[in-house]
């Protein structure tokens, strides 16, 4: 069975209707790039995949259990699906390590000693483990998005979701953060990054989504959709984002 | 300022109508009090319990920590022919009356002038003073010979004093107010008044205790009588007190006592050295504060946790809770503090039949007030977090209520600091309000001395200082305690 099943998606704010049927299944292991213009839904359908928003109409699946508004479906799912967001979103009041040990003890329960052992192994897969006594607002950007990312990840989610996790750092950071991502991604870790790095896609993706006005339009093999996009929208697209 | 309150003496004010209504509500709630000794007329071995407003000298003042005067020696007298002993609470003369109904004690003796209109709502004993009104003038100021040489000038009355009435009958002359007459004896000293009407006692007593350059101008303008203020059904302690007060002028008490105020002896008497006590003022504004601050900081630990309960009780699903705490914020922010003091001690103890100590009144009206305004306060703080910190706390599977405490709230606690700082310092000036319940917190203190030295051009600017004593170090506490989180984040 797959990981992540979304059958005809449909999301409206009010009388926008952002998602106009998204059908898509992702398999353990496997790396998704979304690509596609600004406001056509990525980060909808991402915060729909995580349960920070509710599907109108259709189904979210994850893990073999369907998205539902009630409190505690939703703190399980959220606890299964790790989120990292374009603002990072670091705890400002929190140590680095606090920030990543927070979650683990509170809701998983924790004992200090064993989430704070836990909070440094993490920070040392994003190769951090230094800044554990540090404030957020001391670090660079993309010292700020590999923490974010060791938070998500100390929560042990079976998969994980990126909404453009580069797109506000200095381009000179970017590639410290997409090296972590690649090395999650060789792990076997799941994800579902939203992000407009296309080297980064054609390197790590098993599979590129394209998505216009709430639908998906292409997908396929990186390869297939960045290099001999068969769409128009998609050509259009890829056009304007090379010249770029 | 947000909170407004006007202080009055004497007199019926405007203001007081609220007064009026919390009466209003006491008698259509027909309230009756238990029976009580009084009604049975027999007072021996029992306490008699007076009201006063002690910051009219010569009839009531402080005195060294100690309540003295004519209607003070009066009361004791009476309690003395009755075999009872006495029991005095000073408070406002705002809320003298109000508390006389609502049963906190059985009588007032405040050199209160029997008009109709109080006639009609208070019982009164049988007149046991007859005071008129007289003109003061400055001392060098031959100009001024009485009530018809202010014709085409400006004189100086207490608000809504029974002055105003005599002036009545002379439209030329321009009438100020004051909400005290040691403020406009003060105004008549600095020369923008040409005279002051008032009480012939009072002002005597003001000339030779403090205002050393003015005069009385000779003759009794009214005749006026003070009474012993009674409920209007206490009909048997009403009784009791003119028999006292009879069998005192037979026994020539009375009149020695008069004698002793208002004699000749009294009138020649050295007048006491001027200049003012400083030890005595500063342990007497001292005392003030520590109840100024004991009330401030109880009401603010009382009320920033229940302030944070309303504000997030105001955000939880439940409807009817969250109207309820929005209901409670608009009805203790959109209502003056002052009325919530007085319902709270006058009207509440008669409508649940609870009794309210004045400190715990005056505790829990603070707190329920600050509550309010704390809870704003938090709620704009709470409002102020990002929203993305409650999604990025929700999407790591925090419930909503550990998002809120371990990640929304330490950061709101930053924005809320200042406005709470100012809150505090807001609450501890408006807790001066509590002295109508008989507090005798700061600007009570200075009330009080203002009138019994006669010197309140010296009081009032060392009531300040006692104030700021307490504000100041507030501030620079909340200012240290902000650059501390600072530097934490
Ligand atoms: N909570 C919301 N309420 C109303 N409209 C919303 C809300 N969230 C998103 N939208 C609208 O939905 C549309 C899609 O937004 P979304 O953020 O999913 O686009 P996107 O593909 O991520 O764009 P970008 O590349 O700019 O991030 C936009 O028009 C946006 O204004
Ligand atoms: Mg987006």
């Amino acid at each position: 069975m797959s990981l992540v099943e979304v059958r005809n998606l449909h999301k409206r704010f009010g009388t926008l209707e952002v998602l106009r049927g998204v059908d898509l299944t992702v398999e353990p292991g496997e790396v998704v790039v979304f690509v596609g213009p600004s406001g056509c839904g990525k980060s909808t359908l991402l915060r729909c995949l995580c349960g920070l928003e509710m599907p109108s109409e259709g189904e979210v699946v994850v893990g073999g259990v369907p998205v539902r508004d009630e409190p505690k479906a939703l703190q399980a799912l959220h606890r299964r699906v790790g989120m990292v967001f374009q603002r990072f979103l670091l705890f400002p009041h929190l140590s680095v390590l606090d920030n990543v040990t927070l979650a683990p003890r509170k809701v998983l329960g924790l004992p200090d000693a064993e989430a704070e052992a836990l909070g440094r192994r993490m920070l040392e897969l994003v190769h951090l483990g230094e800044k554990a006594g540090a404030w957020p607002e001391q670090l660079s950007g993309g010292q700020q998005q590999r923490v974010a990312i060791a938070r998500a990840l100390a929560m042990k989610p079976e998969v994980m979701l990126f909404d453009e996790p580069t797109s506000a750092l200095d381009p000179e950071l970017v590639g410290e953060v997409l090296e972590v991502m690649r090395e999650l991604a060789r792990e076997g870790m799941t994800m579902c990054v939203v992000t407009h790095e296309m080297g980064f896609a054609e390197d790590v993706a098993h599979r590129v989504l394209f998505m216009d006005a709430g639908k998906v339009v292409e997908e396929g093999a990186p390869q297939q959709v960045l290099r001999e996009p068969k769409h128009p929208r998609t050509r259009e697209f890829l056009a304007r984002l090379l010249r770029r | 300022m947000r909170r407004f309150h006007s202080s009055c003496h004497r007199a019926w004010t405007p203001g007081l109508a609220l007064l009026g209504l919390v009466w209003g509500l006491l008698w259509a709630t027909g309230c009756r009090e238990p029976e009580r000794p009084s009604e049975r007329g027999d007072w021996k071995g029992r306490t008699l319990r007076i009201g006063t407003d002690a910051t009219y000298p010569p009839f009531e003042s402080v005195r060294d920590g100690e309540l003295a005067g004519f209607d003070i020696e009066l009361g004791a007298l009476i309690a003395e022919e009755l075999g009872a002993k006495v029991a005095w609470t000073n408070t406002s003369f705002d809320g003298v009356f109000p508390a006389l109904m609502a049963g906190k004690f059985d009588l007032v003796m405040s050199a209160v002038t029997m008009t109709p209109e109080r006639q009609q709502r208070l019982g009164f004993s049988d007149p046991y003073y007859t005071a008129g009104q007289t003109v003061a003038a400055r001392a060098g100021d031959a100009r001024i010979t009485g009530l018809e040489s202010l014709r085409g000038k400006v004189a100086g009355i207490q608000l809504n004093t029974t002055a105003a009435l005599v002036l009545k009958q002379y439209p030329d002359v321009e009438v100020r107010q004051y909400p005290s007459i040691d403020l406009a004896l003060q105004d008549l000293l600095n020369g923008n008044l040409d005279g002051v009407v008032g009480d012939a006692p009072t002002l005597h007593y003001f000339i030779t205790h403090g205002f050393q350059g003015l005069r009385t101008t000779g003759g009794l303008l009214t005749e006026e009588h003070y009474g012993i203020v009674s409920k209007p059904e206490d009909t048997a302690l009403r009784e009791a007190v003119n028999g006292a007060l009879r069998r005192l002028r037979e026994s020539g008490r009375f009149a020695a006592l008069e004698e002793k105020y208002f004699g000749e002896a009294a009138r020649r008497a050295p007048v006491e050295p001027t200049g003012v006590p400083w030890g005595r003022v500063a342990r007497r504004l001292a005392q003030g504060l520590a109840l100024t601050l004991g009330l401030t900081a109880l009401s603010l630990l009382a009320g920033l946790p229940l302030g944070l309960v309303v504000a997030l009780g105001r955000r939880v699903r439940m409807r009817p809770l969250a109207w309820l705490c929005a209901a409670y914020v608009e009805a203790l922010r959109g209502t003056p503090l002052l009325v919530q003091i007085i319902f709270i001690y006058y009207a509440l103890p008669q409508l649940l039949g609870v009794d309210l100590a004045p400190m715990l009144a005056a505790v829990l009206a603070l707190t329920l007030n600050s509550a309010a305004y704390v809870a704003e306060i938090f709620r704009a703080g709470i409002a102020s977090v990002d929203p993305g910190q409650s999604e990025a706390a929700r999407a790591l599977g925090m419930s909503p209520a550990q998002a809120m405490r371990h990640v929304i709230l330490p950061q709101a606690v930053r924005n809320v600091l200042p406005p709470l700082t100012n809150e505090g310092i807001a609450l501890l000036k408006d807790s001066s309000l509590v002295s109508i319940i008989g507090m005798a917190e700061l600007t009570r203190a200075g009330q009080e001395l203002a009138s019994q030295l006669a010197a309140p051009l010296a009081i009032w600017p060392a009531v300040a200082v006692f104030y700021l004593l307490a504000t100041l170090p507030l501030t620079r506490l909340a200012s240290a305690l902000e650059r501390r989180l600072q530097r934490q984040r």
